[in-house]
This record gives structure tokens, C-alpha cells and sequence, in this order.
């Protein structure tokens, strides 16, 4: 018995390490100097207008930018996209606030609550840091709700772009860019237009998100990517699920999957034998449809199946499997149920859940 | 009778089942689904000498291991006090043999084996208790 749990918990503690030392990394992907000026080679180039608050890129990608001052290289205004990881916007009397990562980790050097400006009938007048304009204060919340949907964080620049953003490094940025830029931050410099591509994976389609395996371990990929780590963890844990899944698959279809010929009982148990499922010793548990019971009513064809038994390490733990030994309900269910249909309950969970996510996210659009 | 008087392996009969212990720490040691389960009561508990003892109950002592005996299930493993239901007695072969035939018959899992039909046979043919015990261990 223990041995079985502790193959459980080994299982869930490996999909647990896949991701964590990722999800460390991108929740502080630049606190040194080095780091930070590191970033901003991978800078964004979105459609910024002046003195606006919220921006948007042409793909569609919302920030709010922050004015630095000119760029000595060249003469032009200078914008960082402040580094806000926004979770969201809330009023106290007439001031706004808008709240870094809140509700984020447990433990999260960079939550924070900035003012940024005040509301007055529904318009807020943003302070003079963030423009100095005003705008609906609903359409502000909307933007911090959704700041986190956009995509992935990190981009990669044109080359012809990365030429010129060197020497605009070392003169004026790199001073700023400390002092503005968060651990998450993306930098943004005004009147450049560039070309920029995600580094995400990017989500996988409706039908590849069936493929075992590689659809979870894609959606888990960009989900870390994208910074949303519990998703993430979720689908590591599919992905590793469906590894499981397709050995066992692959192994019952090398051994015969369906027993063809003969099914009496006997005869099936001989051939678990021959195909080397079951030791003789060994008892066969009719794990989902019982030999007796209510399961007499079932053909022997379909009950009398290698996928509908369990090679039982020993005659207690049958017993037990049954309520006639030492296990609880729980551990009935979690030692009475071949592994694969264990992975097959995990996979096809996440799966749901992905499709309630998607569809949730769709009903917000 | 005390667990110096016992001569292991053991073979326990309760319900229709039946349970094989070799030696005392393992006979006295379940957990608590294990009790609730029924498992101790009027249980037969028949040495490897043919002598025979009825058990009332069970009784909890102690948890037994890390974590007081519990699992992730929050099940304990435990410790267990029997209270014994006669004076020990001793017992046939045959009457034993009977007892394991019967189980061979109403519990299922036994007609799961790939080998139950010689397993069966040798039952039946077994001269002694240590010898049926032997034969449904294996």
C-alpha cells in the first residue's frame, strides 16, 4: 500500500519541481542592474502617444506609459511602460489607486498601492506622473482586470531596432530604467516603432489541446510564460498525467488491449497469465464492474477485460479493496482503481477546467 | 492464552475470510478502519499446532509509527488489545480444512487466481494446520 502512495506522491512532487525553479525565475527575472539593463534589449515598442495614460500596441496589448525624460541620442521623448503589475483599480474617497499583485503570493516583495490620481463623477484626473489626463475610472478598472491577460512578457527585438537602443542604454536609460522599472517590467521608448514577436509558445488549438501530452505540456509552457502559475501547475501535473496515460495505453495495446475468443472466465484468466498481466498466485479484482452483483448482468465480453482488472499485490488487499480489511473509503478508492484511470481522472480534470477557463474568459470578451 | 503459547503463523478466520499473521506484533497490529471494519470480531484465530482461540473484540491501544500510525487518508495504524471470547481449544485439520473450503467457495477473489484449482486440491489434501497454512500463504 505505501509503496503505491509513495509512487503518488513521488508523481506529484516531480510535476510540482518542473515548473517551480521557472516560476521563480520569471517572478524575478531582473533585480540586478545588470539584469534590468538585460531587459530592456528585449524592450517593446507598442504605439505610444504622448501624455497618455493607457496604451495600446497594435497587437492589441494594453500598458500605461510613464514619460523620463528625452533621449540625448536623439532628441526624442522617452517612455517607459511602467512596470505595473496591476491587479486592480480601487477608490478610497476620491482618491485611485491601482493595486500591485495584491492578491498574488503569499510572500510578494513587489505588491504595492499607487496612487494615481483622483476621480471625480466617474473621470479621473491621473496625476501629472501618469499624464496628467483623465479618463473613465470603469474603463480603468477594466484595463488593471485584464492587465495580466496580455501576452507574454518578454519579446524579442527587430535587429535593425537593437542597433540603436545601445547607445541610448548607456546614456540615459540605464539611470531611469532602475528606478521605473519593475521586477516584471517591459520598457517602452517613444516614437520607435518596432517590430516584436512573443516568446510564447502560444496557446495551443482547440483539437491539439486533446493531444495527450503535448497539448497540456504546451498550455502548461505558455501559462508559465504568460504568468499565470497555478494554470501552469495544473497542466504540468496533465501533462505529466498523460505521459502516464499514453505508457499504459501503449503498453496494454503491445499486450492485447481487448480480449478477443473466449471470454469465460477461466479462459481470461489464463490469458492475463500467457500475456504476463497476472501471476498465477495472484487474485484479479473487477475493479469498475464486479464479477458478481450487479455486474452478473453484464456480458462477460465487456467486464472480462484487461481494462476492467486489477492484479491484486495480495489477498488482504482485495479484502480490504472490498471494505472487509484495513483501508477507509479513501484509500478503497485510491488502491481499488488502476492508475491509468487515476491519470485519465486528472487529465480529463484539467481538461474541463481549461475549457471553463477558456469559456470564461471568452464570456468577459 | 498468551502470545507465548501461540505458535505462528496463525491463520485467522472471521466472516468468510480468512488472514494469515507470523508472528504476535503483526496479529495485534491493524488500523482503525481495520476495527471498524469488523475485522476482529468473533474472529478464530488457529495456530500452526491446531490450537484455537475465539476472539470477542478489539480494542485500540495505541497509534504505531510516524505521525501517530495516520496516513494522508487519516487512517491509524494501531496497536490492538484482544479480548478473547473462550479459553483456548484445540481443533481438527479437517475442521480447519472445512473453514478454508468454505471460504474457497463464498469469497470470490480466491476463483481470481490462476492457479486456484490446485491450490484447492492441495487443501484438500493437506495433513496437518501448518500445512494449510502454508498452501494459502503461498
Amino acid at each position: 500500500m505505501f509503496t503505491r502512495l509513495n509512487k503518488w506522491f513521488f508523481f506529484l512532487s516531480v510535476a510540482a519541481f518542473v515548473w517551480l525553479p521557472r516560476a521563480d525565475a520569471m517572478v524575478h527575472p531582473m533585480n540586478s542592474p545588470a539584469q534590468v539593463t538585460a531587459a530592456i534589449t528585449q524592450a517593446l515598442f507598442p504605439e505610444v502617444e504622448q501624455g497618455a495614460l493607457i496604451v495600446e500596441d497594435a497587437a492589441g496589448n494594453l500598458w500605461m506609459a510613464e514619460y523620463v525624460g528625452k533621449n540625448p541620442y536623439n532628441g526624442e521623448d522617452v517612455y517607459v511602460l511602467s512596470p505595473l503589475g496591476l491587479d486592480y483599480v480601487t477608490t478610497e474617497g476620491n482618491n485611485v489607486f491601482w493595486m500591485i499583485e495584491k492578491d498574488s503570493f503569499w510572500y510578494n516583495p513587489d505588491v504595492r498601492k499607487i496612487l494615481v490620481g483622483t476621480v471625480s463623477g466617474g473621470e479621473v484626473a491621473f496625476n501629472k506622473t501618469f499624464g496628467a489626463g483623465t479618463g473613465s475610472l470603469d474603463l480603468l478598472k477594466k484595463y488593471a482586470e485584464h492587465f495580466w491577460e496580455r501576452p507574454g512578457i518578454v519579446f524579442s527585438l527587430a535587429a535593425d531596432i537593437s542597433g540603436e537602443i545601445a547607445p541610448i542604454q548607456d546614456l540615459t536609460i540605464k539611470d531611469y530604467i532602475q528606478h521605473y522599472v519593475r521586477d516584471y517590467g517591459c520598457a517602452t521608448i517613444g516614437e520607435y516603432r518596432g517590430q516584436f514577436q512573443p516568446k510564447t509558445v502560444g496557446e495551443p488549438g482547440k483539437a491539439e489541446s486533446f493531444a495527450p501530452v503535448w497539448g497540456s505540456g504546451r498550455q502548461a509552457i505558455y501559462d508559465v510564460q504568460t504568468g499565470h502559475y497555478v494554470w501552469g501547475t495544473v497542466n504540468t501535473v496533465m501533462a505529466a498525467s498523460d505521459v502516464f496515460l499514453v505508457k499504459a495505453a501503449a503498453t496494454g495495446i503491445a499486450k492485447g488491449a481487448w480480449k478477443t475468443g473466449g471470454v469465460a472466465w477461466s479462459t481470461v484468466r489464463r490469458w492475463m497469465g500467457k500475456t504476463g498481466r497476472a501471476e498465477a498466485r495472484q487474485e484479479l479484482h473487477h475493479w469498475a464492474i464486479p464479477q458478481g452483483s450487479w455486474g452478473k448482468n453484464v456480458p462477460n465480453v465487456i467486464k472480462n477485460q484487461p481494462w476492467n482488472l486489477m492484479p491484486m499485490e495480495s489477498l488482504e488487499l482485495h479484502d480490504a479493496i472490498h471494505g472487509w480489511g484495513e483501508m477507509s473509503k479513501a484509500e478503497r478508492l485510491m488502491y481499488g482503481t488502476p492508475d491509468w484511470f487515476k491519470a485519465l481522472l486528472i487529465s480529463e480534470s484539467g481538461r474541463v477546467g481549461n475549457e471553463l477557463r477558456d469559456q470564461g474568459q471568452n464570456d468577459q470578451e | 492464552m498468551t502470545k507465548n503459547e501461540i505458535t505462528f503463523p496463525v491463520i485467522c478466520f472471521y466472516r468468510h475470510l480468512l488472514r494469515i499473521r507470523n508472528d504476535w506484533d503483526t496479529l495485534v497490529t491493524t488500523t482503525t478502519a481495520g476495527v471498524g471494519n469488523g475485522m476482529f470480531d468473533n474472529m478464530l484465530i488457529v495456530d500452526s499446532n491446531g490450537k484455537a482461540i475465539r476472539v470477542k473484540s478489539a480494542r485500540k491501544l495505541h497509534g504505531v509509527g510516524p505521525f501517530f500510525g495516520y496516513n494522508i487518508f487519516l487512517n491509524q495504524r494501531i496497536k490492538v488489545e484482544l479480548t478473547f471470547d473462550s479459553e483456548p481449544f484445540q481443533m481438527l485439520t479437517d475442521d480447519v480444512r472445512k473453514r478454508v473450503l468454505n471460504s474457497f467457495q463464498k469469497r470470490h477473489g480466491w476463483q481470481t487466481r490462476g492457479d486456484f484449482d490446485e491450490l484447492k486440491s492441495s487443501v484438500e489434501n493437506a495433513s496437518t494446520v501448518a500445512e494449510i497454512i502454508r498452501l494459502v500463504t503461498s
